[in-house]
């Protein structure tokens, strides 16, 4: 039974209860926006800053690498280290003065380009496995072109060539892959909070007891609790997509309605995941060991950091039962591929199923919990 | 008035009731980082394999045939083949593949008489890692099939040998799970401190502790040493993990990695405790735990987005989360056993944060007491 002047009331009082406290909405609005511009500007996937160090005596090739690397944009010059006269070149990794080291044989670079049987020698600390790689091909890149100029080939003419057309991403930013996953992320976070803190508060602070003695519904306190953090929910990814699309300037493919439905969905699975887990915890302590219980295996299988295609194929049905994965993919195919219709409509209908089953669950168990 | 190790105690053991009693959140708290690291260190990875690349073959030549058998031999793509430019459009719309090979007519002709031959790859850049990577691998298939198919290496590049030192077979989980329990712990730490404080705000049985002889000191660091306790607990039976089940080389000095966690756990307990004694109130205090907790930790700590890599004013930014000295640590220590001196900036930093989130939380502690 749905009282509508009931679930009026209730949700006045909720955002009388919210507006009280300058702090809350600080955290509301003021941090998923903030979290969105740090991350927006400063995660950048090319690789930059690398200290390398060329260990050679001097000779044309070993200053024309070193002033191609720092030209490049990529690497950044070695102070206080002498390439020419440096004994153990392992050593500079081992006491971190250097991210990488070339070293030439001691004939030198051109004796090693032309005779290959004393090869030149690249370490590269490899704690961070992935920025090792990058770095890899890009000191062989710069070498290779060096060579070529003094009329080394490296390798043998490729004949078999690629050209290669990026598409809906064609500068590979990163701030473009990752503004819809943080979009998800930062509201999919703040609604799980705030709304399963919504409800366990009332049965901490002993106000439960008359909310339910009162003529209201179950179906009535559930809404009148859930709604008015739907409608800040929805306000907040509305807001993050325009800093999204006017502050970096993310060029915007799909329709609104698709991007505003996906966006409804998100936050109705958000808060009926919440008001689950606050009729199953008892005190705030609970609710939020719950929501970290949920929130990083929700992230890290979000598929945004780790691809899920590479997820052993036993566990990747992990993934496929992950609203934030069907909501950032769902989102990033709006925002920039345009929204494919039978693709869009698939993972909506599938984010909005979950929404359904989450909220009948929590419904169930409420009731359950009162009789 | 001095200190008295009585007081803390005293406070100490009150707080470890209310941890015992809440059986769990205890459990949450011993169990989740041990569970988590196995599990996500097993099954997430950063590799991309089986990429879905859909391939037009217009050429059904000797050459065409070689190179779609060295790119499905490489594990790389899940090639299919596909007829129409409409039917690729499709697929590449609707998230089903992530790519297109064409190779052109006359594709075996030019390059068998000598001359260079072109294939076009487009590639879906919305996920720009995958598209660069993409790209890279796809390369290499081609230097692959020429090579093949002349049978004659044109002397490969011989002239550069890279060694990957600390991480030579660039094993990602050597990688991920000093990184993944660096975040899990340290996002337990600010949570499990977050509510203490607010929730005897909240209770008024914080009236109750300022009207002791206790004072604000004795207070902040009696409730930080259970929570301590069961920190250090997780760090050690994680790092057993780490040794045992993933055989991950630890190389460093275990007595400076221990000093280092007594840091890195102190200062983020203390941070939970200032967020705790500043908002006074559960909602918002797990708010604030968790928008300075968990995503800042996943994008500041260098974990996925190497700092190196960011721009300037962000390189120092992430000076202030502890996350990202811990895991410069933790990575040297387990894999390039780095001395004192080499993580000599890491350790004051985290010191300098240790000491500097307990005072603030002592000093703020005062204020409110003191009107």
């Amino acid at each position: 039974m749905i009282h509508k002047r009931i679930i009026r009331g209730l949700i006045r009082k909720e955002f009388i209860q919210i507006f009280r406290d300058p702090k809350m909405i600080a955290a509301i609005l003021f941090v998923p926006i903030m979290q969105l511009t740090l991350f927006g500007l400063a995660l950048t996937s090319e690789v930059k800053n690398i200290e390398m160090l060329i260990v050679s005596k001097p000779s044309a090739i070993a200053r024309e690498v070193q002033t191609r690397a720092v030209a490049s944009g990529w690497f950044k010059q070695v102070h206080h280290v002498d390439g020419a006269n440096v004994l153990d070149p392992t050593s500079l990794l081992t006491t971190y003065k250097a991210e990488a080291v070339l070293v030439a044989p001691s004939e030198g670079f051109e004796y090693a380009l032309e005779r290959q049987n004393k090869p030149i020698q690249l370490l590269i600390n490899a704690t961070n496995a992935q920025r090792a790689q990058q770095v890899n091909a890009y000191v062989s890149q710069i070498l290779a072109r060096v060579a070529a100029n003094h009329g080394y080939q490296l390798s043998g003419p490729m004949r078999l060539t690629l050209d290669t057309r990026i598409l809906f991403n064609p500068q590979m930013s990163t701030t473009s892959f990752m503004v819809p996953a943080l979009l998800v992320m930062t509201s999919f976070i703040i609604l799980m909070i705030v709304g399963s803190m919504a409800i366990t508060k009332e049965k901490e602070m002993g106000t439960m007891e008359k909310l339910i003695s009162s003529p209201a519904s179950t179906a009535d306190i559930l809404l009148g609790k859930a709604l008015p953090y739907f409608f800040i929910g929805i306000g907040v990814v509305t807001l993050m997509l325009c800093v999204g699309v006017f502050g970096f300037g993310i060029s915007y493919r799909g329709t609104i309605w698709q991007f505003a439905l996906n966006g409804i969905a998100l936050a109705a699975c958000a808060l009926s995941m919440a008001t689950l887990i606050s009729t199953i915890a008892n005190t705030q302590q609970q609710a939020m060991m719950g929501g970290v219980l949920i929130l990083l295996p929700a992230i890290l299988l979000s598929g945004v950091f780790f691809p899920v295609a590479n997820i052993p194929a036993e566990f990747r049905w992990l993934c496929y039962c992950n609203p934030l994965m069907y909501a950032c993919t769902n989102f990033r195919n709006i925002i920039l591929k345009g929204g494919d219709y039978p693709f869009f409509w698939q993972y909506f209908s599938i984010l909005l199923g979950m929404a359904i089953v989450l909220s009948a669950s929590a419904y169930k168990n409420f009731k359950q919990k009162l009789n | 008035m001095n200190i008295l190790y009585k007081h803390i105690m005293a406070i100490a053991s009150k707080e470890a009731k209310h941890i015992k009693r809440d059986i769990f959140t205890l459990s949450v708290a011993l169990v989740l980082p041990m569970v988590f690291v196995v599990f996500f260190g097993f099954i997430i990875n950063l590799d991309y394999h089986h990429i879905p690349l859909l391939v037009r073959d217009n050429d059904q030549s000797h050459t065409s045939r070689e190179l779609l058998m060295q790119a499905s031999a490489a594990g790389y793509f899940d090639i299919i083949a596909v007829h129409t430019p409409l039917e690729a459009d499709r697929e590449l719309l609707g998230n089903r593949m992530r790519g297109l090979l064409i190779i052109p007519h006359g594709f075996h002709k030019t390059f068998t008489n000598g001359d260079i031959a072109h294939a076009q790859l487009l590639i879906d850049g919305t996920d720009n890692t995958m598209a660069a990577l993409a790209t890279t691998y796809m390369q290499g298939i081609l230097q692959a099939t020429q090579e093949s198919i002349l049978s004659s290496y044109e002397s490969p590049s011989a002239a550069i040998r890279t060694r990957y030192l600390f991480n030579p077979e660039l094993n990602s989980r050597w990688f991920i799970v000093p990184a993944l329990s660096t975040i899990i712990i340290g996002f337990l730490a600010i949570i499990l401190t977050a509510l203490t404080v607010a929730r005897e705000w909240e209770n008024g049985s914080m009236e109750l502790l300022l009207s002791t002889p206790l004072r604000p000191v004795e207070i902040v660091v009696g409730k930080l040493l259970p929570y301590f306790a069961l920190a250090f607990f997780d760090v050690l039976l994680v790092f057993a993990l780490a040794l045992l089940v993933f055989h991950i080389p630890f190389h460093g000095n275990f007595v400076l990695y221990l000093t280092a966690c007594l840091f890195y756990i102190m200062g983020a307990l203390a941070l939970g405790l200032l967020i705790s004694v500043i908002t006074r109130q559960q909602q918002s205090a797990i708010q604030f735990g968790f928008a300075i907790g968990l995503l800042p930790s996943f994008m500041f700590s260098g974990f996925i987005f190497p700092i190196e890599n960011m721009p300037t004013f962000f390189q120092y930014l992430t000076m202030l989360f502890p996350q990202r000295w811990f895991l410069q640590i933790s990575r040297a220590l387990f894999l390039s056993g780095a001395s004192l001196i080499d993580l000599i900036i890491p350790f004051i930093a985290l010191f300098l944060f240790m000491i500097g989130m307990i005072t603030l939380a002592v000093q703020k502690f005062k204020t409110d007491v003191e009107p």
